[in-house]
């Protein structure tokens, strides 16, 4: 269908430029602010443009200690538990969607039941408590271990894999793992992939679970020590004095703004950074989602 | 192969839901759940009692309807929106930009609003100071809590809520609109004959599964949000759930409130689908 672009284009082309805008000021406001010197920030003159270029706080946060060994703990985090997710997401999915698989319909019920209602926090956490995962790893990688939304996309998208497959191979001596080895993840690497991706984010971003399951501020990851500077306004004393060495006498107080906007950047750096190579793979898993489910 | 997916099911997400008997025990983490002493609804009396009931329950329902009246349509004007775009490209483009707030943590939106609207140097408020207003400290003020609130789940979500609507409009027979477009009809009525009710079916099951997590309103994103200056409008549920059992270890009494969330949620989600179910053919089940 032709049609001369009229009034109602124009205006939508314009409505959706200023969305992306919008999208996008904060963080170049976030982005500018942090790379500011302390002055212009503290006058708040910076909007999305920095003034007064200056590396200086992005030297201190990434040398600070607690800085740094938050980020190596959501590393761990998130490479232990996207591993564990995926891999018991998968061998799940698979039961569920094999046809051999006995009362398979009333295990598929129970689980999808469990999107609908649940214990609660408590339990949950006198659960953990019991098991012994406080203030371990063990508590941020297995609690979380299944999203039941992800399982049942991989699940549909299991129940696409041609039977005959499956039967030709059996008849050939393959056993269950084999098959869902051999054949079954080959097949669905675009739904393995946008999983995968998923569950890395949620765990990159995760606060809550390590809220509630550690103790010990040696083991939070990225968004709690987040949290602490930048909502809490709690910056640790000796990290951000006056350093003599990197040729300032810049005082703790004036350090503290920038350091709040230069660690923002610093959590948010790797997923603007991934996002756009991996975006499509999100979308994607999601139509799957959605369409079929 | 079942096996491991199995326990985890039972141990984390079914022992849960056993435990939430202690609601109805006095708990005494010694004993432990099953030797814990029964106490019926004790602790039910006690939160019907308790002087912030009232207020909790009325914050937990205001927040959740007003964000679901806000948010709601969003997405679905933007799915619309996007599916008139001519320019496929610049079609692309937006919704690129526009999903990724949605993979930004909440701890980081809630940091930027945080610094943006800061009283000393944030910009908003520098902004007003230039037009010669006195600064406000949004953060830290109950009537400013459900406006951020809602703004800043609209900010995050919008986007990426629009995936599903979008994709139910590309499955739109096209000839549909030609032939609507061939009998005179303009965009306006294309959009509204046409579009909308092409998504209905799309919009009543995410409704319906929106009013099912209605009463769990974000409370990860609450409790970042919240200082006790603004629990006079913040404090829900669920948050107090947080406070009650796991700062201060009160877990029967915790398990209580969050037990009757929790009910009245699943109360929300079945008449949705019913009243679904009897004026359309759309229903979760």
């Amino acid at each position: 269908m032709s049609r001369k672009a009229n009034w109602f284009d124009v205006a939508n082309t314009c409505l959706m430029v200023l969305l992306v805008a919008i999208t996008f000021l904060p963080f170049m406001h976030v982005a500018a602010q942090s790379l500011s010197g302390n002055g212009p920030v503290m006058r708040g003159e910076v909007s999305i443009w920095p003034l007064e270029w200056s590396i200086l706080s992005y030297q201190k946060v990434l040398s600070d200690g607690e800085v740094l060994q938050s980020y190596a703990n959501t590393l761990l985090y998130t490479t232990v538990g996207t591993a564990i997710n995926i891999a018991l997401t998968a061998v799940t999915a698979y039961a569920l969607a094999s046809k051999r698989m006995p009362l398979r319909r009333i295990f598929t019920f129970l689980i999808t039941f469990t999107m609908m209602f649940s214990g609660g926090m408590i339990p949950s956490y006198l659960i953990v408590n019991r098991l012994g995962f406080i203030d371990k790893i063990w508590a941020m990688v297995i609690p979380g271990a299944i999203n039941t939304w992800n399982l049942l996309v991989m699940r549909t998208f299991f129940m696409s894999v041609p039977e005959n497959l499956t039967e030709a191979a059996m008849v050939d001596g393959a056993g269950e793992l084999r098959v869902f080895w051999q054949i079954y993840i080959p097949l669905s690497m675009a739904s393995l992939m946008a999983i995968t991706l998923f569950y890395a984010v949620g765990h990159w971003n995760s606060y809550f679970h390590a809220l509630i399951y550690l103790n010990s501020p040696a083991k939070y990851p990225l968004q709690i020590i987040l949290r602490k500077i930048v909502i809490q306004g709690i910056v640790s004393l000796e990290e951000f004095s006056g350093d003599a060495a990197l040729g300032t006498n810049v005082s703790f107080n004036q350090m503290t703004q920038n350091i709040k906007y230069t660690v923002i950047m610093v959590a948010v750096l790797p997923i603007l950074i991934v996002y756009p190579f991996v975006q499509k793979y999100f979308v994607k898993g999601v139509m799957i989602g959605a369409i079929k489910g | 192969m079942f096996l491991p997916g199995l326990l985890y099911y039972i141990i984390f997400r079914y022992v849960p839901m056993y435990g939430v008997i202690i609601a109805f025990k006095k708990y005494n983490i010694m004993k432990g759940i099953v030797d814990s002493p029964w106490v019926g609804l004790k602790y039910f009396e006690q939160f019907f009692n308790d002087i912030f009931a009232l207020r909790l329950i009325r914050n937990t329902f205001l927040l959740s309807v007003l964000n679901l009246i806000f948010t709601f349509p969003v997405p679905i004007l933007l799915a619309i929106l996007l599916n008139e775009l001519r320019n496929q490209k610049f079609k692309k483009l937006v919704q690129t930009s526009v999903y990724l707030p949605h993979f930004i943590s909440q701890v980081v939106v809630v940091g930027l609003m945080v610094n943006i609207l800061s009283p000393g140097n944030g910009i908003i408020n520098h902004i007003i100071q230039a037009m010669g207003g006195n600064p406000v400290y949004f953060m830290a003020e109950a009537e400013w809590f459900r406006p951020l609130y809602i703004l800043s789940n609209i900010w995050k979500d919008s986007g990426w809520g629009a995936i599903i609507y979008i994709a139910a409009l590309v499955g739109i027979n096209p000839e549909l609109y030609e032939a609507a477009y061939a009998e005179g009809a303009n965009r306006f009525q294309r959009i509204i004959h046409i579009s909308l009710p092409g998504i209905v079916p799309t919009l009543s099951i995410m409704l319906i599964l929106r009013m099912g997590t209605m009463l769990s309103v974000g409370y990860e994103k609450i409790i970042l949000m919240y200082t006790s200056a603004t629990y006079e409008t913040a404090d829900v549920l669920s948050t107090y759930v947080y406070r009650q059992g796991l700062t201060n270890m009160n877990y029967s009494y915790a398990t209580a409130v969050d037990l009757m969330n929790n009910v009245i949620n699943m109360i929300l989600l079945v008449s949705a689908n019913k009243f679904s179910r009897s004026v359309s053919e759309n229903s979760l089940w």
